[in-house]
């Protein structure tokens, strides 16, 4: 899944929100956080672009003879990015609970440092007031980052959702190339097999199509 | 008998005296204060919530540990000049017991002597030089007495400092 930069460093995407933080020595769960964040913003994209998808009858007929695995396609990356959500919602709490106790930290430490009435521990309390703050303030950078993520995600998948196949849970064809999950490509530049592909090619590059609502 | 040229005046020795109790009241005042940030520290160390696992934590903690660390060095550094004091105020106490050892040799040596005399003007003369030294062995007893008690109280809150220094020590 990874195509590009260093991912606990730098988020890379084109359309998905982007976060990108530096990573302290020793810093595991603030890594382990962005990296999450990089795969979900990938994953995010690969959904954006599945959503692409060709015009299908009632009846499940469609011009493109691999509609059906598009759909599948898109259906299981919605999935995944579904339970992205919930690990993004659990990071969330996580993060908030972190920064209640980063503030409460910050507050003791300041209090405590005003009753001090020697110069050499107030410097070492101004030091740990220092980390604190540099704390709180990644803390609230990663808070924030999940938010915007999850804020896209939601917005995606809930237009995703209403992207159904009609009638049946569509099932990925054999012999179609995949597009998911590790093609960075669009459907619609793909290069189907079959001998519509021409056709399709020039379909796809329209752009997304109007669903219909009959389902 | 000793010289008069080797007595410190009563002003001298009041002086001195004052000088030690000031000194002493300085000492444990600023080991007072000490204690109180030490207190203050662990306090902060054990109000502090590091159950978190967001990075920067030990950065924290550590710097807090420090500003124990620096306090219980500035105590230990404080509480040996105190030590100083008081054993030089010791010293001072056994100088005045000393002088007021060998006023009472002078007493009883006058006394011895004013027996043996007839001369009424003689005699007058050392009843008064009796009562003289009598006065001076009050004096240095009251001061002895005076910078002992100080002493004494100051080591009995240097203790409790110590105590509340110690009571947290990690």
């Amino acid at each position: 899944m990874r195509t590009s930069n260093d991912p606990s460093t730098e988020i890379t995407g084109r359309s998905s929100p982007t976060y990108s933080g530096s990573v302290k020595k020793g810093n595991h769960r603030g890594a382990e956080l962005r990296h999450s964040l990089w795969i979900i913003s990938q994953r995010l994209d690969q959904l954006k672009r599945a959503m692409s998808l060709p015009y299908v009858e009632n009846d499940g007929s469609s011009e493109c003879p691999d509609a059906e695995t598009l759909y599948a396609e898109k259906e299981q990356l919605e999935a995944q990015v579904t339970a992205d959500v919930e690990v993004l919602k659990g990071h969330r709490v996580e993060l908030k609970k972190e920064i209640q106790r980063s503030e409460k930290n910050l507050q003791q430490l300041e209090a405590d440092q005003g009753k001090l009435n020697r110069l050499e521990p107030s410097q070492c309390y101004a030091e740990a007031i220092k980390a604190q703050q540099q704390q709180l303030r990644r803390l609230i950078q990663d808070r924030d980052a999940v938010y915007i993520v999850l804020a896209e995600a939601e917005a995606v998948l809930k237009v995703s959702r209403t992207r159904k196949f009609p009638g049946r849970v569509p099932q990925k064809k054999f012999g179609f190339p995949s597009t998911t999950p590790s093609s960075s490509q669009s459907p619609s530049s793909q290069s189907p097999t079959g001998g519509l592909g021409n056709e399709l090619n020039e379909l796809l590059s329209l752009g997304p199509l109007e669903q219909s609502q009959d389902r | 008998m000793r010289k008069r040229g080797d007595t410190p005046s009563r002003s001298e020795i009041t002086e001195k005296v004052e000088t030690a109790k000031t000194d002493m009241s300085e000492k444990i005042g600023e080991l007072d204060i000490i204690a109180t940030d030490k207190e203050t520290v662990t306090e902060t160390l054990e109000n502090l919530d590091f159950e978190g696992t967001a990075e920067g934590t030990d950065d924290i903690e550590s710097a807090v540990e420090q500003a124990e660390y620096v306090t219980i060095e500035i105590f230990d550094e404080q509480d040996e000049n105190l030590e100083e004091i008081q054993s030089d105020t010791e010293e001072y106490e056994g100088e005045l017991e000393e002088r007021s050892d060998a006023s009472e040799s002078d007493r009883e040596r006058i006394t011895d002597a004013a027996s043996k005399i007839e001369t009424t003007d003689t005699v007058n003369e050392l009843e008064k030089a009796r009562e003289a030294v009598s006065n001076d062995i009050e004096f240095l007893n009251e001061q002895d007495e005076t910078a002992k008690e100080a002493r004494e109280e100051n080591e009995r809150l240097q203790q409790e400092h110590r105590a509340r220094v110690q009571g947290g020590r990690r």
